[in-house]
């Protein structure tokens, strides 16, 4: 074999080589090509896995069992049952309304059957979906028994809206993550996958029947949940490399996974930072959003300030809690040192009793509405009801609150209450930022200086993390507000070409 | 000697049916198409082919491939030949302006075959010449309308100097790039830089498995590196080892595309190229690659400047490309 011929199979080997394919645009078509190719690979080539197949071809029949509508069943000869599939391929490549309809791909499980109709061999073909693509986001492959899958998440405690499939890649040709279904039917899944740079990484835990599956495309069964990361290239027809990934990652992808949003509407305006030592952070650019940083204009005493996203450039110093949210850390300072622990039981309630209201309403809809009608100002329950907010400011929005959820009774000793935990807020921040002045000042901010990330002590609440800023994207994008100001390695978040 | 399907100089155009078509693999005794991802990588160097010292701006071309081997000189071949046929070469009438009697000429003639004579004298239309024949000067003189066909002064045997072949396989040359060989063979330009390991790009390049026609030759033949022609050879392209000083890329003055040929030539030397092209291929089973993409990725946000792409038509399925445009 000449190197040429050598150079050919590397290529032949990456086009087939299902487990490490990168769908680069056109995905849809190569996808396309990619589905065809496996067939006859299957139908005419032979594989190794497949050499008895290949040698009964002639004698043989073939039952293709597909999940579009309608679910068929039909025992064919290999011409039929290829031009069966292949017009499958085609109904999927155009959109029918029947496979637009599917919530499924298209996965044929090939029965081979010897004359008497005894089973010799099976396997099963993810044959992939095609779909008309959007300027950003490729497709999203998902597994077959994509519900079966993402049931099983549920059961174990991970939100459902978990991407699942089988190839996930972030691209360097697109500069997107890409993967391979219909975006039309999930928006939010290609939603998630253009945006998230982690995701996931679910390999199928089940076959065509819940069973583990086994061959080509199996697993050796049970669940497997992988984060998808950026490191580790696999080689060819190294089945295992791609999954042997870092389990300490499985809690960040079930952080990121239990924070998928769902729907756009919740999404927030932010700003990527990026940061020193190969970090990165998503800031919002909202209305009285505010970050941490560390004032080093007089060098000898820095200062604690609060500066908002649109504030922040290149060498400024930015503090983030690694424990949780900043604001959760105010919550615990204010509960253990400013007495407001003993009110968070009256503001759960007050909460719940509005989540309960809002429900009761039918939405946030039309749960404003009726605010408006009790005469409030104000009407944002959606913040209400999240632990970053306390209580509205004013006493008037209170009330119509409370008229809302049908506890006016109590609305004195709750708007009492509200205030106390909004003053013990108030100076559990003044507490942290003398307790990180004070650090600074004892000269353990050097580090930070020299190389732009230190991991600072607060006293008996844990770690702050302060970084230097290297840059700041000038795009604003739309993305979950649950990210927001959550530092993440970028090493781990990068590319997979 | 016989030529086929040379053209003259071109003045200006696109790379049209030149090589890109043409290129065949030999595998044994057989013939076979280029590979559809080989043939793309020529077209992504025609299409990356110009450089403009003037423009602020830089085009970035990252493809991800299965394999590098002859990536890079496969783009390069591209760039070169599409640059052959773009430059802005002087008109016959020019050309013949300065030259006296007796100079050897050569001509593409109505049979698409190469011809050699002497030049006599000239007028506007005409051109008065004495054919080559048998290995000595005809006695007749020939008078021909020298737009008629396509004449270039040359050497009585453009391939050779001093009886020294010029290339090793001058007709696949011809065939190839679709030129004459004079415009190949004899002059000199620095369309393309190759940066990588030269003992693979050198290897790559020496490899007689292409074909145009009933021609053999490697990519050599018409990439010329200048590392490779030898001194005093005129050459189309140079090679910088990747682990050279950034200032031999700064002194190369290429006016095609610069060509980092792996992680490493890209990593260390990105920022020395003066070129408004630069294409990287990567290799993707290579685990440099990884540090290379996500350099990429993080210097693209903080020098780009538009999503411009150079227009190349889609990849095949296993090849990636990233095309940015940032400031120079």
């Amino acid at each position: 074999m000449s190197v040429f011929d050598e150079v050919c199979a590397a290529y032949e080997q990456a086009d087939t080589a299902t487990t490490y394919r990168v769908y680069a645009e056109p995905g849809p078509l190569a996808a396309l090509v990619a589905g065809r190719q496996r067939l006859l690979k299957l139908l005419r080539d032979g594989d190794e896995d497949l050499a008895p197949i290949d040698s009964l071809l002639r004698n043989a029949s073939f039952r293709l069992v597909t999940n579009v509508i309608p679910p068929s069943s039909q025992t064919l000869e290999l011409d039929r049952f290829a031009e069966l599939l292949q017009s499958h391929i085609h109904q999927l490549d155009q959109g029918t309304p029947a496979h637009q309809a599917a919530s499924t791909a298209l996965d044929a499980t090939i029965e081979l059957l010897d004359m008497e109709g005894t089973q010799l061999g099976r396997e099963t073909i993810d044959v992939l979906e095609t779909a008309p693509v959007g300027e950003r986001a490729v497709v999203l492959r998902y597994g077959h028994q994509r519900k079966a899958t993402t049931d099983y998440l549920a059961a174990n405690g991970v939100e459902s809206d978990v991407i699942v499939s089988s190839e996930l890649r972030w691209s360097a040709a697109t500069g997107t993550l890409v993967c391979v279904g219909w975006p039309k039917l999930f928006p939010d899944a290609v939603w998630n996958a253009a945006r998230w740079e982690t995701v996931c990484f679910v390999q199928y835990p089940f076959g065509p029947t819940n069973e583990p599956a086994s061959g080509l495309f199996g697993t050796d069964g049970g669940m497997k949940i992988r984060p998808f990361r950026t490191t580790g290239v696999p080689s060819p027809g190294d089945t295992e490399s791609l999954f042997d990934l870092d389990q300490s990652l499985l809690i960040a992808a079930e952080h990121v996974s239990a924070r998928v949003p769902n729907a756009l509407d919740d999404a927030v305006p932010g700003k990527l930072v990026l940061l020193a030592d190969d970090y990165a952070v998503w800031t919002s650019v909202g209305e009285g959003h505010w970050n941490m940083a560390i004032d080093y204009s007089t060098p000898e005493q820095p200062r604690i300030a609060h500066v908002k996203a649109s504030q922040v450039d290149r060498d400024a110093y930015l503090l983030f809690r690694d424990q949780g949210a900043t604001s959760l850390l105010v919550r615990q300072v204010a509960d253990q040192e400013h007495g407001s622990a003993k009110h968070r039981a009256t503001q759960d309630r007050w909460k719940q009793s509005i989540r309960m209201a809002v429900a009761r309403e039918g939405g946030f809809g039309q749960a404003t509405e009726e605010l408006y009608a009790q005469g409030a100002l104000t009407a944002n329950l959606r913040h209400w009801v999240t632990d970053q907010s306390i209580k509205p400011q004013r006493r008037q929005d209170f009330d119509a609150v409370c008229r809302f959820v049908d506890i006016e009774a109590q609305a004195d000793e709750l708007w009492k209450a509200l205030t106390e935990i909004d003053r013990a807020h108030k100076r559990a921040g003044h507490t942290i930022r003398k307790w990180l002045e004070a650090t600074l000042l004892a000269g353990v901010g050097e580090e930070l200086l020299d190389s732009g990330h230190e991991r600072l002590e607060i006293s008996g609440f844990g770690t702050m993390s302060a970084f230097r800023v290297l840059h700041v994207h000038p795009e604003t994008k739309l993305v979950d507000p649950m990210v927001i100001d959550e530092p993440f390695k970028v090493e781990d978040h990068g590319w997979h070409g | 000697m016989k030529q086929k399907s040379a053209k003259g100089p071109t003045p200006s155009g696109d790379l049209g049916e030149t090589s890109v078509g043409l290129l065949y693999v030999r595998v044994g005794k057989q013939v076979r198409p280029l590979p559809d991802w080989a043939q793309w990588l020529v077209e992504l160097g025609a299409a990356h082919c110009r450089t403009d010292f003037a423009s602020k701006e830089k085009h970035w071309a990252v493809v991800t491939i299965p394999d590098r081997r002859f990536a890079a000189s496969l783009i390069a071949h591209g760039a070169i030949c599409a640059r052959l046929h773009q430059a802005d070469w002087p008109s016959v009438r020019d050309r013949f302006a300065g030259f006296a009697e007796g100079t050897p000429i050569t001509w593409i003639d109505a049979n698409n075959e190469a011809r050699y004579g002497e030049l006599l004298e000239m007028d506007d239309d005409f051109i008065s010449y004495r054919p080559r024949v048998h290995g000595g000067w005809g006695l007749k003189a020939k008078r021909m309308h020298k737009f008629a066909s396509s004449f270039w002064p040359a050497n009585e045997d453009p391939e050779f100097v001093d009886g020294r072949p010029l290339a090793d396989h001058p007709d696949f040359v011809i065939a190839a790039t679709g030129m004459s060989a004079e415009l190949v063979l004899g002059t000199s330009d620095i369309d393309a830089i190759l940066i990588g390991n030269r003992t693979q790009l050198e290897a790559d390049l020496t490899d007689v498995c292409f074909s145009v026609a009933d021609e053999i030759g490697c990519l050599a033949d018409t990439v010329r590196a200048r590392e490779m022609v030898g001194l005093g050879q005129h050459h189309r392209s140079a090679i910088i080892s990747a682990v050279a000083q950034p200032e031999d890329v700064e002194g190369s003055n290429c006016h095609g595309p610069a060509i980092f040929d792996g992680a490493s030539a890209y990593l260390r030397m990105r920022d020395a190229v003066e070129s408004s092209a630069a294409i990287v291929v990567l290799d993707r089973w290579n685990p440099g690659a990884e540090n290379a993409a996500n350099t990429v990725q993080i210097e693209r946000g903080e020098t780009w400047i538009s999503a411009e792409r150079v227009e190349v038509r889609p990849q095949p399925a296993c090849v990636e490309l990233y095309q940015w445009t940032e400031l120079r």
